[in-house]
């Protein structure tokens, strides 16, 4: 099958430090590709380089079969095809839900009128059950409701292709799980390919296809959820059974001289 | 070879006597600890034997633990020595080496600014024609935020400090029996000068900062990322509409602060110099050509200008947590103010 995203020999870093050394994958029409990793491994930097919002050292990005440079920046044409959801919502403060939600479509479609854009956004609201608050502000609603509004707004335009950091860190897990059926949901209709970071286990066990395992800047593992599972290798062993290693000490103890 | 005996409970409240007394002992000879009374500690206790068994091994001199229970000898032997890693190099030290540095982040934020300054103006002149063009509105508010809003402090200052102004040199010019000059010489100062000049500095202090702050809170909370991942350019979203406010209101506001200064200082003219109204407006007819209004205006202007762009520069520019807001917001006033005192000397030496 196609791919419509291809990273190329990526590598990116934060001053002197390199971050990324290098990293490849492709995302499938319609697959939910996931980019697991401990936390602090560069995961959300990686999306950022994906996305462009930082330039990275080396390596390239293809989106639907157009290719940009480690310098380039996307074109509005590919933004407007893909959606992000940030780690945080990153709702625009001063806007209600509702227009959050219709920015991209003013952008896309400023022709359209008001109340036809309003119709839409209410359809997005309605499938993030977040119809009840179109006329509120983001400091008026809770962090979960606001990640549900920040999809409403990301999947506004139907994107061909949706980033999601972290979507279900710091919900509820009724939240966190009907935010994973959300997101099979939007897969299964609109045919949405999907790049997710997590390191949520559950929901990883109910919505990957495919996945990257990132460690210390190169994928350790790329491979089904299946052959993840079975792998042998010791970081994925430990992450997919959810234990941790044993602590081995490098420092030395304080010699006391005890008697009795 | 002396002993100390350690009370029952050791803890964080009575350490510190017990610490100063086992370091003196330590320093001048073998210390015995007697735990034979000690039962229960706390946190402190870590570091009160980490402590003393490094200093035992610096003088060379034996420190023993007696008759302490198992259970705190467990832990005392499991206690590990920890390095904390080394601060890593940051800048430099050469003087020369943290003046370039400063001067190129100088050259770096002015050729940004002005970059800023031609996105701005692109986007202004050529935003409504564009093709997916968005009206995102916001200019409406950014001037009632900006420019009705700073209305009565502008006014105030100015007037305030004209009416000083006023005073000083009606003591002066009546002094030389020069009181009838007064206006003339006091109305070219205010619109040419103080009106726009305090007017901007003002507006640096109280909207530069605020437009920094908000701007900055949003580069923070990744909301210019979700802009930017709408292909919307924030420069088009977040700086026109101020760019556009401020280049309509700072002028205005310059020219009724410059009004409001005047009358001050006809109050002073009226009672100290005797001047009557009319004679006073005629006074400031003489003394001010009519090109000046438009000079002043166009100060005022580029003020405004320094301000928006300064600030927005900032809060574009800003990343971390909520101190890089608080750090752009306090360098956007300092900067906006140095840059216009600067670009006002340059313009005194053009235009006069
Ligand atoms: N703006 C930044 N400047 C410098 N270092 C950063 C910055 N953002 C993240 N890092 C570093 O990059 C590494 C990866 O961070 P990140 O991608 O946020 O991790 P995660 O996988 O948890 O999302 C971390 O070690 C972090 O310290
Ligand atoms: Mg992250």
């Amino acid at each position: 099958m196609e791919e419509i995203l291809k990273v190329d020999h990526l590598k990116a870093s934060y001053g002197n430090e390199t971050i990324l050394k290098d990293i490849s994958f492709g995302v499938k029409k319609g697959e939910i590709r996931m980019v697991l990793g401990s936390s602090g491994c560069g995961k959300s930097t990686l999306l950022n380089n994906i996305l462009k919002f930082i330039k990275s050292d080396s390596g390239t990005i293809t989106y639907f079969s157009k290719q940009f440079g480690p310098k380039d920046g996307l074109d509005s044409e590919t933004r407007m095809r893909t959606g992000v959801l940030f780690q945080s919502g990153a709702l625009i403060a001063d806007l209600t839900v509702a227009e959050n939600a219709m920015l991209p479509l003013k952008r896309s479609m400023p022709y359209m009128p008001k109340s036809q854009m309003e119709a839409i956004v209410a359809d997005r609201l309605e499938k993030v059950h977040l119809l009840h608050a179109f006329h509120k502000y983001p400091g008026e609603i809770s962090g979960g409701m606001k990640k549900r509004a920040a999809l409403a707004r990301a999947i506004a335009l139907k994107p061909e292709l949706l980033f999601c950091d972290e979507p279900s860190t710091g919900l509820d897990p009724v939240t966190a799980r009907s935010l994973d059926e959300l997101l099979l949901e939007l897969r299964d209709t609109l045919g949405v390919s999907m790049v997710i970071v997590s390191h949520e286990l559950e929901s990883i066990k109910i919505i990957c296809d495919r996945f990257v395992y990132l460690k210390e800047g190169y994928v350790l593992m790329d491979g089904t959820l299946q052959e993840g599972m079975e792998s042998d290798d010791p970081t994925l062993k430990h992450f997919f059974s959810r234990q941790c290693p044993k602590e081995t000490y490098s420092t030395g103890f304080y010699n006391f001289e005890f008697i009795d | 070879m002396s002993t100390i005996l350690l009370p029952e409970t050791l803890s964080a409240a009575n350490s510190k006597v017990l610490l100063q007394n086992c370091k003196k002992q330590l320093c001048t000879g073998a210390l015995t600890l007697d735990g034979s009374q000690l039962k229960t500690m706390d946190y402190s206790a870590d570091a009160f034997f980490a402590l003393l068994a490094e200093l035992a091994e610096k003088t060379g001199n034996r420190l023993t633990l007696s008759h302490f229970n198992e259970d705190i000898k467990a832990h005392l032997k499991s206690l590990r020595k920890m390095d904390p890693p080394d601060r890593p190099v940051k800048g430099t030290n050469n003087v020369l080496e943290m003046l370039g540095g400063l001067g190129f982040s100088f050259i770096k934020e002015f050729v940004e600014v002005l970059i800023l300054l031609f996105m701005s103006i692109y986007w202004t002149v050529f935003g409504p024609f564009d093709k997916g063009k968005i009206h995102f509105g916001g200019v409406t508010k950014q001037m009632f935020k900006s420019g009705s809003e700073a209305m009565g402090i502008c006014f105030l200052f100015v007037g305030l400090i004209c009416l000083t102004m006023a005073l000083q040199s009606s003591v002066m010019l009546n002094a030389v029996g020069g009181g009838s000059y007064l206006a003339s010489g006091l109305g070219f100062l205010i619109f040419a000068e103080i009106g726009p000049l305090l007017t901007t500095i003002i507006l640096a202090g109280r909207s530069g900062s605020a437009m920094a702050a908000e701007i900055a809170n949003m580069s923070v909370c990744e909301e210019v990322k979700a802009i930017k991942s709408m292909a919307i350019p924030p420069v088009q979203y977040l700086v026109v509409p101020r760019f556009i406010a401020l280049s309509i209101t700072t002028p205005i506001l310059s020219f009724c602060s410059s009004i409001v200064g005047s009358l001050a200082g006809f109050l002073i003219a009226y009672f100290f110099c005797d001047i009557s109204f009319s004679n006073y407006m005629m006074g400031i007819r003489d003394g001010i050509a009519p090109i000046t209004f438009l000079k002043s205006s166009v100060k005022a202007l580029v003020f405004g200008w320094i301000v928006t762009l300064i600030a927005c520069n900032k809060g574009l520019n800003a990343h971390g947590g909520a101190e890089a807001v608080g750090k752009a917001t306090t360098a956007s006033v300092v900067s906006a103010i140095c840059s216009i005192v600067i670009a006002d000397t340059l313009f005194a030496f053009i235009f006069y």
